[in-house]
């Protein structure tokens, strides 16, 4: 049960999701995500051929709001819990001229 | 009997006659807190100076003889899950440590219409994440009735401020059992409502498809007048349903006549701890005595349910936290030392040769997200943030999410079925009373599993709540479930005022 992920899986995972861990993490969430999924594999025993998937609690419909316009939130505002800024931007790291990300 | 004993209808009753003022009330809670929070840990954040300011304000408007908002002058805690402007909202993670929202969520709105006094922000499991208050980026909750213990989660600290006396009724979320399962836990009533209900904007996002606001109070009388308060729909959820609150604060204490109760055999099976059974038979008793029927019926999927919660809540989550990026609010790392550090592994990998592991590195942008990310979370967070990733990643979406959305829809069957017998389903809230801080720290499964009475009303849409019906020989509360049909809430608070007016075990205090 502990040997359905490898270390390579949870580097993989952790990438995707945009986490870094360190091997003691790795370790651990190899054992726990496991057992998780180890138990939910008890979904797998239902026959659920037919069965509409439900995604929401309630019928969904679109809402169309008035086309009327309305006061929005402050540039400023919006802005202020912003990291860093440069202006009126969002300032990251530099992205051209690197080697792109896998 | 000092103000804080007293409920919530029963304060905002004496301060609309104006037999004491908001000042003194919140000034009463303000004293309370001072003298048990520093073992209980429910408060994040508690601004003395701004809310009696607030009650100042309330007790002047009412002087002038203006007319007062449904809660006006009672202090109300605020679970740090909801926006409010300018103050800081933490959600207990040090991602939104020095987050201040530029507005408020509509409850927030709904509450300072109503013209609550916010007394303070209550401690939760960070994100929301938990089922035992335990994962707090600011340390555990403590149980009120036996501080070595939890006080279940994710509401942590909204269900013991509201047991230990220092808030008369407080916010919570419930995204799988977050609201009824602290409650249950602490001795304390709190409602679930069905989804749509209660707005969710303002409310930061855990499963946007799950979580849902609702009121923690002493009693079912005073759970009514906070669902009253916030309850209704809101052009600004679209998810929010299309139907105005209703007066529960004046229904709740008619009796229902001939209630149908379902009792359903599957929650009374293996783990659930003979006292608890015990209890809850009682209670059950105590119905039939006010003339309800009782009858078995059956939740044939309620044993899928934990493993379809923990695919479909993750997998929201995953996606929802995607959102903190360290490049538009919440914690960024030292980007200095983030370069640094890159460029020496770059460095290293070459100086052996290997050079396609050094084209491989991760970008300056990509290493900030995942640093920052990493930094700022919590390991709960983060696993259920991977455990959603690999449940949506290529080549497994059809296995995990999409499986687990078709046993959604068989559990909300399940419901349809049994809800065209009974009118409510009666049941455990939680299989053991609340048991020892750090007993399920590396066991998150196990954590997991404590869920299985209350994730699936989240799952199909229904509401429930939960209340005291007596307690374990260890002098822990044991709690009661009712779970009912969507927007059944008037029959919820009915029914859980019945009990509460004959037995009066909602009554009783924790030591502390």
């Amino acid at each position: 049960m502990t040997d359905r992920f490898t270390k390579d899986d949870i580097q993989h995972i952790a990438r995707l999701a945009r986490l870094q861990l360190d091997d003691e993490q790795i370790e651990q969430y190899r054992l726990q995500l496991g057992a998780v999924l180890e138990h939910v594999q008890m979904l797998s025993q239902l026959d659920l051929d037919g069965v509409e998937p439900l995604s929401h609690p309630i019928e969904l419909n679109n809402r169309l709001n008035d086309d009327s316009p309305q006061a929005s939130l402050q540039l400023d505002d919006v802005l202020r819990n912003a990291p860093q800024l440069e202006g009126q931007f969002l300032a990251v790291p530099r992205i051209l001229g690197e080697s792109e990300d896998a | 009997m000092s103000l804080i004993d007293l409920s919530a209808a029963e304060l905002v009753a004496q301060l609309r006659r104006g037999d004491v003022s908001s000042v003194d009330v919140t000034q009463a809670f303000l004293n309370r807190i001072a003298a048990v929070d520093k073992t209980i840990n429910a408060f994040l954040r508690v601004d003395a100076d701004r809310a009696l300011a607030a009650a100042t304000k309330i007790d002047e408007r009412r002087a002038r003889g203006d007319s007062l908002g449904l809660l006006a002058g009672l202090p109300v805690a605020v679970k740090d899950v909801l926006c409010i402007v300018d103050e800081p909202t933490t959600c207990a993670s040090r991602m939104l440590e020095r987050f201040a929202p530029p507005y408020d969520a509509t409850v927030v709105a709904k509450l300072r219409s109503a013209d609550a006094v916010f007394i303070g922000r209550t401690n939760m499991d960070e994100f929301a994440m938990g089922s035992s208050g335990e994962n707090s980026a600011f340390g555990p909750t403590r149980n009120p009735w036996d501080t070595e213990r939890i006080t279940g989660g994710s509401s942590s600290g909204s269900a013991a401020a509201v047991a230990a006396r220092m808030a008369p009724a407080a916010i919570g979320s419930d995204t799988g059992g977050s609201i009824r399962q602290p409650a249950g836990l602490c001795g304390i009533t709190g409602l679930k409502p069905t989804y749509g209900r209660v707005s969710r904007y303002g409310l930061v996002a855990f499963a946007s498809s799950l979580d849902q606001v609702g009121p923690m109070a002493r009693s079912a009388e005073d759970a009514a007048l906070l669902l009253e308060a916030i309850a209704g729909h809101d052009p600004l959820d679209s998810t929010s349903l299309d139907r105005p609150a209703e007066k529960y604060s004046e229904t709740v204490s008619r009796p229902l006549e001939k209630l149908r109760l379902g009792v359903a055999k599957e929650h009374f099976g293996e783990g659930l701890d003979g006292e608890v059974a015990a209890a809850v038979r009682e209670a059950i008793r105590v119905y039939e005595s006010l003339g309800a029927t009782v009858e078995e019926i059956s939740l044939p999927h309620s044993r899928y349910a934990v493993a379809t919660y923990y695919i479909i809540a993750p997998c929201e989550a995953s996606s929802n936290l995607a959102r903190y990026d360290g490049a538009h609010y919440g914690h960024r790392t030292d980007e200095k030392a983030m370069l640094a550090e890159l460029d020496t592994e770059r460095k290293a990998l070459v100086a052996v040769g290997k050079k396609e592991a050094a084209d491989d590195l991760d970008s300056p942008l990509v290493r900030m997200y995942r640093q920052s990310r990493s930094e700022a979370f919590g390991s709960e967070v983060k696993r259920r943030i991977m455990l959603g990733t690999y449940a949506l990643s290529a080549g497994y979406y059809d296995a995990y999410y999409l499986k687990a959305l078709k046993v959604r829809r068989l559990i909300r069957q399940d419901y349809d079925e049994a809800f065209a017998k009974v009118d409510l389903i009666i049941g455990p809230v939680t299989a053991t009373p609340a048991y020892k801080i750090g007993e399920k720290a590396d066991d998150p499964l196990a954590m997991y599993l404590d869920d299985v009475y209350t994730v699936s009303a989240n799952l199909a849409g229904c509401c429930g709540i939960a209340f005291p019906c007596g307690q374990s020989t260890g002098n822990l509360p044991i709690g009661i479930q009712l779970q009912g049909s969507p927007l059944d809430e008037d029959k919820l608070l009915r029914a859980a005022n019945m009990y509460q007016q004959t037995t009066k075990l909602h009554s009783s205090t924790p030591p502390v």
